[in-house]
């Protein structure tokens, strides 16, 4: 009978044992965190209806819950969103553009980052209308600045 | 130490002694094991002188700082949320049911571990006061009492966090024994609730207490309790073992100082043979590597088990608190039944006067009964050597007498538990149980 | 070493792969529990329904993983749609076994899924997440399911049932379209004026109980007489006392009415309707709807 085999035959059952309860303990750390990550979201939809289209004047009028300027001008209704791109506060309206509080970027009406620490242009969201009629906006999607939703013409 | 059996050199390698001066220098060299003793008996090690219940309470308590430390994450203390946050946790967080089950399950296990340290220690008498000079176990006797009723506390307190009608009722019930104190029972009910009536100031009130306040207390005098059992000379069984030492080797006792930490054991390796230090050097074990390696094994079944009954046992959520409606019936947790008990059967009428069982079996009795606990170590006139041991001969009586109210305080909890139907009126556990009133 | 020494040190290691192994035991059932939820298998289920009906290109659009519908206003959450995915989807499913089963268009134009969610009307459990639980056919749950079966226990449609729900909102003397057991029910209610007080409708010398909030009135405090027969419900109690008023409260003064069960039914449920609406003012319907 080899001792040899006798020693490395315990010295495996200890490290097997050693690496079960390791792993185990282990395990039980990596559940518990994993149950700090958020399974379900308590927040709005991306998609969200914003209520008649006739209700926003020509200019930019701000949603603060969507934190949005809806623009209405020639090329019909925008969303351009009032995240500034920098650090995500919320940006307010120069004379000519958007101008942010926190650390002072400019932007143009267009939404492109004129001057500040803003590395992007302001991102212009996605408009549609939904089959009752009112405007809904996609959060989720971004478009091109000169996607506009055109509206019909009132009264045609 | 020899390659021979287990040891946890894996996890401890680098300090892993190799010779017993080696053990004995790694306590004082590592932070980890400053705490330990450098020599401990052999019979102190055995399962059989103390079941190691206070490290496997502690252990328990340590499942439930990890648990608990999860939930704190998970949990809103608001009485609009607090309801829905446990209802997610229960379905939608991964884990989720299976870390409230395994908090839950650890502290009706750690009320039963703490419940049955305090009868080992009774019953070796492990509590007396006669011991080696500079021993006084009363002191740690009476913070281990201190420990028991934090332990009550902290179950009490986390019970009513998931804001449903057991949460509710029970605070309400609990308030309201607090309130039936003479003098200042009225005013110690409104400083539990914050307030008249049961509501969000009470919620985040016990909140504060079983996230906060209570483990605090409660770390703090774990500490201090294994402290004292340092400077008690270790467990009650070792002034056994110095004493059946020093009548094997028929020597006056050296100097008392020196033996009764074990520390002279480590130091007495030239002296005679037959001299106690040498037979207790033989009859004991490097602490640092024997307690550690218990410690870890006992760390390793409690988390398992724990976690296992955590996932057999899923934790329950009643109704939501609702204020208009009590529970029939609206019961304690098992180990309040006796007390819950207590307050039914003793509020009854003579002639005119009407004998109040919730001042009695709420405050009056539970209040004697840990008085006689803190009082027993001053009361017992056993001789020193009756500590250490399990039933000793010369503390018959006041073990029977012990038993007996422990035994009540059982009985009248299984009562309590399965003999108590609505309107807290008696029922057999095999009759069928009555039917709930559905809405529709 | 001694060998009392590899004594403790072996008991120790046998405890230690003991805990190890459990340790392991506990995490595989939980982990396997974690991977394969109750729910995990439905979705397999509704996407090979899709699949069959739709194409593959559809299946593939079936949303994975849990999904709830957040409402708000009221602090409700429905998570019916984990399972029931395909519940705004087209008239291709309208006839698909349940859960892929998509919802009757009509009532959903007024009460959109995703504004009004599932349990507001149908009652169940929102926040869970398996069957029995959701539907809430389980221990500490007081507002089940209202479908078929219960439904029929009372000898009625599921939809004239759950107008229960719908009068939760659409408190009303006034006829509500889509409800025409209670609009029966509301017809005949004027008679109890005689002597209770209703909801909304004023009696100065009432000499029977006021009625105006009898739907909170909670189950449990309702008395049945001894041998009592059935189930035991609110809805039950008031069904057998609209019909024999004094079977269900030896003493009633109360007329015995010339009542059908299902006109006793639709009555006991307006009855039971009567409670605070508690609903935000953007959610309290408008008057005749």
């Amino acid at each position: 009978m080899s001792e040899e085999r006798e020693v490395s035959r315990r010295r495996f059952f200890r490290w097997g044992a050693t690496a079960a309860a390791v792993v185990g303990v282990m395990g039980h750390a990596a559940a518990w965190t994993r149950s700090l990550v958020a399974n379900v979201r308590y927040e709005p939809p991306k998609r969200r209806t914003l209520g008649a289209p006739d209700q926003f004047p020509k200019g930019r009028t701000f949603l603060s819950d969507e934190k949005l300027f809806i623009v209405r001008d020639k090329l019909g209704l925008r969303a351009l969103s009032a995240v500034c791109s920098h650090l995500g506060c919320t940006v307010g309206t120069s004379k000519a553009g958007y101008h942010c509080p926190c650390h002072g970027s400019r932007f143009a009406a267009d939404g492109a980052n004129l001057e500040g620490p803003a590395p992007r242009p302001l991102v212009w969201y996605a408009l549609s209308i939904a089959g009752s009629g009112a405007l809904i906006v996609d959060l989720g999607k971004e478009v091109a600045a000169d996607t506009a939703l055109e509206l019909p013409r009132r009264g045609s | 130490m020899s390659d021979d059996g287990w040891s946890p050199r894996a996890l401890w390698r680098g300090f892993f002694p190799e010779t017993p001066r080696e053990g004995a220098d790694a306590i004082v060299q590592n932070f980890l094991l400053h705490a330990l003793p450098v020599r401990i008996t052999r019979r102190a090690l055995s399962w059989l002188a103390s079941g190691w219940l206070g490290t496997i309470t502690l252990h328990i308590f340590l499942v439930l700082c990890l648990t608990g430390g999860v939930l704190l994450f998970l949990y809103v203390p608001s009485i609009e949320r607090a309801y829905a946050s446990v209802k997610d946790i229960e379905f939608v967080v991964s884990f989720g049911s299976w870390i409230r089950g395994t908090h839950r399950i650890s502290a009706h296990l750690m009320v039963a571990a703490v419940v049955l340290h305090l009868v080992r220690v009774f019953l070796t008498g492990a509590y007396k006061k006669e011991g080696a000079p500079g021993a006084f176990r009363p002191l740690n006797w009476w913070v281990g009492i201190m420990l028991m009723m934090l332990t009550f506390g902290l179950s009490f307190t986390g019970y009513l966090l998931p804001w449903d009608q057991l949460a509710y009722w029970a605070i309400t019930v609990g308030t309201q024994i607090a309130g039936s104190v003479p003098l200042i029972g009225e005013e110690l009910r409104q400083l539990m609730l914050g307030g008249d009536s049961v509501g969000q100031p009470a919620l985040l009130r016990f909140y504060v207490l079983h996230c906060f306040v209570l483990p605090a207390f409660m770390i703090y005098l774990i500490a201090y309790h294994m402290w004292r059992i340092r400077k008690d000379g270790g467990l009650a069984v070792t002034d056994r073992v110095v004493g059946d030492a020093r009548e094997t080797a028929r020597i006056a006792p050296p100097s008392p100082g020196k033996t009764y930490t074990l520390m002279g054991a480590t130091q007495g390796v030239s002296a005679q043979a037959s001299s106690p230090a040498s037979l207790l050097a033989r009859d004991s074990e490097a602490g640092g590597v024997s307690i550690v390696r218990r410690t870890i094994a006992i760390f390793l079944i409690v988390l398992a088990v724990c976690s296992l009954l955590g996932l057999l046992i899923p934790a329950q959520l009643e109704e939501p608190a609702n204020p208009a409606v009590t529970p029939n019936p609206a019961k304690a947790p098992w180990y309040f039944l006796w007390l819950q008990e207590l307050v039914s059967i003793l509020t009854f009428r003579v002639g005119d006067t009407l004998v109040d069982g919730t001042l009695l079996g709420g405050v009056v009795i539970p209040g004697i009964l840990i008085g006689l606990l803190a009082s027993w170590p001053l009361l017992d006139k056993s001789p020193a050597a009756a500590a250490g041991v399990w039933f000793h001969p010369s503390r018959k009586r006041q073990n029977r007498v012990f038993l007996f109210l422990l035994f009540t305080a059982l009985v009248l909890t299984v009562i309590g538990t399965f003999f108590r139907g609505a309107y807290w009126a008696w029922v057999w556990p095999w009759d069928t149980p009555h039917a709930h009133t559905r809405w529709i | 070493m001694s060998d009392a020494t590899s004594r403790f040190a072996r008991a120790d290691f046998r405890l230690v792969v003991a805990g190890g192994v459990l340790l392991l035991v506990a995490l595989v059932v939980a982990f396997v529990r974690e991977v394969d939820p109750p729910w995990s298998a439905v979705q397999d289920d509704v996407r090979a329904v899709v699949f069959e009906r739709m194409g593959a290109e559809k299946a593939a659009g079936v949303p994975e993983g849990l999904q709830q519908i957040w409402i708000e206003p009221l602090d409700r959450v429905d998570r019916c749609t984990t399972c029931h995915l395909t519940i705004e989807w087209s008239s291709e499913l309208a006839d698909a076994p349940h859960p892929a089963r998509s919802h009757p268009q009509g009532l959903l134009q007024a009460h959109p899924v995703q504004t009004f969610g599932c349990t507001l009307c149908h009652g169940g459990q929102g926040w869970a997440t398996s069957t029995a639980a959701a539907h809430g056919h389980v221990d500490f749950w007081e507002e089940p399911l209202l479908d078929r079966a219960l439904a029929k226990e009372y000898g009625l449609s599921r939809a004239n049932l759950m107008e229960l729900r719908c009068a939760y909102c659409h408190q009303t003397l006034e006829p509500v379209k889509g409800m025409p057991l209670l609009n029966a029910a509301k017809e005949r209610v004027f008679d109890c004026l005689d002597c209770h007080r209703l909801p909304g409708l004023e009696n100065e010398k009432p000499s029977a109980p006021d009625l105006t909030r009898e739907g909170e009135k909670h189950p449990s405090k309702y008395v049945f007489p001894p041998g009592f027969k059935g189930e035991r419900s609110a809805l039950r109690w008031h069904i057998e006392h609209l019909l024999d008023p004094k079977k269900m409260s030896p003493g009633s003064g109360m007329t015995k009415f010339d009542l059908t069960r299902k006109d006793a039914a639709g009555l006991a449920l307006l009855v039971m309707s009567w409670r605070r609406q508690g609903l935000p003012a953007a959610w309290t319907p408008k008057q005749g709807d």
